[in-house]
């Protein structure tokens, strides 16, 4: 009789725990505030998910214990509290505890420090964007050096129309420190090299320039090349690639209210390169064209390619243009760009051909999805694709045009 | 009959002095709350503005006078629901529920509505209450919305679960005391230990946070429709067993 009435409770309370159970592991929620405060931007997201895998993520606010500031810090880290990724929380107050502020080497009343293994990000700025930019740093794997070759005519990083500033600028806020190295003046190539630039060289390379960046592909390393006049010779032996003559004309162009007809409308970009943020296209100004053959060992995994409307322009860019077959004139539409890779995965090493630097420079690198065009290209390149980059801002100014 | 047992609770109470001095009570403590957070924001405004502070008038001001509003009904519920059926037995009028041939589950879903019913009109009013700062500040609606919503559900469980506690004890005094303890515990439990602790799961706040702030969890939901449905389920197999029948 005693078993009997005492099942009925054992039952109701066997069911709640089973029911909270099963809903806490399958749980599901819906951000009603206007502002999305209790939301991850996908970019964050994505960075906690990599960080997640990876060595979890420790966060300690130092900042003042006064409500307010309590509020608001705990009104902006909430989100990212919440998520799997984070193992652990501590706040301490600098003004309280001056020990332990000091030995975390704290400069400001108010910071938060951001700890992946041995990767430390500090936030100074209590700001969401400034918080998935440090997220997005802590993310990203491998080696984050880029080098810009520089020295042989290649653009410079520098803020006019031809330099690319605003690229560098751009890559360097998601957490990659770029450097121009002129390779005459150096042996060979950092190991911490994630990738190397060659942004349109206007003169071969000599001998040893050759040798170091043969020896640097061999190492599986990754190389973003971006030819005008002078195309490599070992991109026709190595990976099959021969350039197209002229620059590429594409009558799409004024669908997109451009008058010049060349430049190319590149869309919709390979999959391996594109953005979530991005899904429109890019425009390539005085593109060149790329015949591409078999590449041997190297794997094509994607092209740029121009509109149908589009072909390779020998002649003078001038009035009326016209495609000529007998001057090698090929109809769109026109690789301009070829995306290859050796190994599993890439793992032996990854290429990056596109005819033409003129749309990574601060004039052209805000036209329509050039930036997440360049952007999406890194990450591939350095094997970070799965990270979503923050959402470019297609409010970008172009001061230059 | 459900409803007819819900309106005669509803009607039972609200000709008491409880719930008036409850509606005058709750009116007067949630718009001094409410107005005294209000004072305290625009003093500070300007400074976050200047500082460029993510917060806003909902956060600063409204959400905590929610918070007090859910302390409030945390006493508010047990007072009108201590003598649904622990005063019936005492006066005797619990024979009369017991041979009427009406299911338990009826009296009990009956009387947990009447409860509600009553807990209503004082929860509606500060509501109201609180909305009115609409007038002087930015107030997100969305979020409102959900966390008023979230009261009226609050209040139903709260019914649910005190009314248990009524079925449970022969005075009211003692179902109050088991209610407001049980209730306080709950409410204390997550600062009690680690916070990822199993037995954390049981705890209110952490389930009541979340849609006070704007975000609806499934986790909540089945929190208070599990345990409030076997508070519900609970109290009718105790009234089944006063009735001899298990």
């Amino acid at each position: 009789m005693t078993l009997s009435r005492l099942l009925l409770p054992v039952l109701l309370l066997a069911s709640v725990v089973l029911a909270m159970a099963l809903a806490d592991r399958h749980a599901m929620q819906w951000d009603l505030t206007r502002e999305r405060t209790h939301s991850l931007t996908p970019a964050a997201a994505s960075a906690l998910n990599v960080l997640q895998h990876g060595d979890g993520l420790q966060l300690t606010v130092f900042a003042r214990d006064l409500p307010v500031t309590e509020a608001e810090i705990d009104h902006l880290l909430q989100p990212y509290r919440a998520h799997p990724a984070v193992t652990g929380y501590h706040r301490i107050d600098p003004v309280a505890d001056p020990e332990r502020a000091r030995a975390a080497g704290v400069s400001r009343s108010t910071e938060l420090h951001l700890q992946s293994g041995q990767r430390l990000e500090v936030v100074r700025a209590f700001r969401r964007e400034a918080i998935n930019a440090a997220l997005a740093r802590l993310a990203l794997r491998g080696e984050r050096w880029i080098v810009m070759l520089r020295g042989h005519g290649e653009a410079a990083i520098g803020d006019g129309p031809g330099g690319i500033a605003r690229f560098v600028r751009h890559v360097e806020g998601i957490g990659y420190r770029v450097l121009a190295l002129d390779p005459r003046e150096i042996g060979s190539l950092p190991d911490n090299t994630a990738l190397v630039v060659a942004a349109g060289p206007a003169r071969d390379y000599p001998d040893a320039i050759e040798r170091l960046l043969r020896d640097y592909r061999a190492r599986g390393g990754a190389l973003m090349w971006l030819f005008d006049d002078v195309f490599p010779a070992w991109a026709v032996t190595e990976l099959g690639l021969t350039p197209l003559p002229g620059i590429v004309v594409d009558a799409a162009a004024a669908d997109h209210a451009l008058e010049q007809p060349e430049n190319a409308i590149v869309g919709p970009l390979p999959d391996v390169v594109r953005l979530d943020s991005a899904d429109g296209h890019a425009v390539l100004h005085r593109a060149r064209g790329i015949d591409a053959q078999d590449g041997g060992d190297w794997t094509t995994v994607g092209q740029l390619r121009s509109s149908p409307r589009s072909w390779n322009e020998t002649g003078e860019l001038r009035g009326t243009v016209s495609r000529d077959p007998a001057r090698g004139e090929h109809a769109g539409p026109v690789t301009v760009g070829v995306l290859l890779q050796r190994g599993e995965g890439g793992s032996g090493g990854r290429i990056a051909m596109i005819g033409g630097h003129h749309w990574l420079t601060n004039a052209q690198v805000g036209q329509a999805a050039n930036l997440a065009l360049a952007t999406g290209l890194v990450r591939w390149l350095t094997d970070n694709r799965e990270l979503v980059t923050a959402a470019v801002n297609d409010r970008l100014d172009v001061r230059w045009s | 009959m459900i409803l007819i047992i819900a309106r005669h609770q509803w009607l039972h109470l609200r000709a008491g002095l409880l719930w008036w001095l409850l509606l005058g009570l709750g009116q007067l403590l949630i718009a001094w709350l409410a107005f005294a957070q209000f004072e305290t924001f625009a003093e500070i405004a300007p400074q976050l503005k200047a500082a460029g502070s993510n917060l806003g008038a909902t956060g600063l001001v409204v959400v905590p006078t929610l918070n007090s509003l859910v302390l409030f009904l945390l006493v508010a519920v047990p007072l009108l629901a201590m003598g649904s059926l622990a005063s019936e037995s005492r006066s005797g009028r619990l024979e009369a529920w017991l041979t009427a041939p009406v299911h338990a589950y009826q009296v009990i879903l009956g009387k947990a509505l009447g409860v509600w019913l009553a807990s209503l009109p004082i929860l509606l009013t500060t509501l109201a209450t609180v909305a009115l700062l609409g007038l002087g500040i930015t107030v997100d609606l969305r979020l409102f919305a959900l966390a008023a919503t979230g009261l009226v559900v609050l209040a139903l469980w709260l019914s649910c679960v005190c009314l248990l506690f009524s079925t449970m004890l022969d005075h009211p005094a003692a179902a109050l005391a088991a209610s407001l303890g049980t209730l306080v515990f709950l409410w204390l439990l997550d600062s009690f230990g680690a916070a990822d602790a199993a037995w954390q799961q049981a705890a209110l706040l952490p389930h009541v946070r979340p849609w006070l702030g704007g975000l609806l969890r499934s986790q909540d939901v089945v929190y208070f429709v599990a345990t409030g449905m076997a508070a519900l389920l609970f109290a009718s197999y105790l009234l089944d067993r006063r009735r001899g029948m298990l």
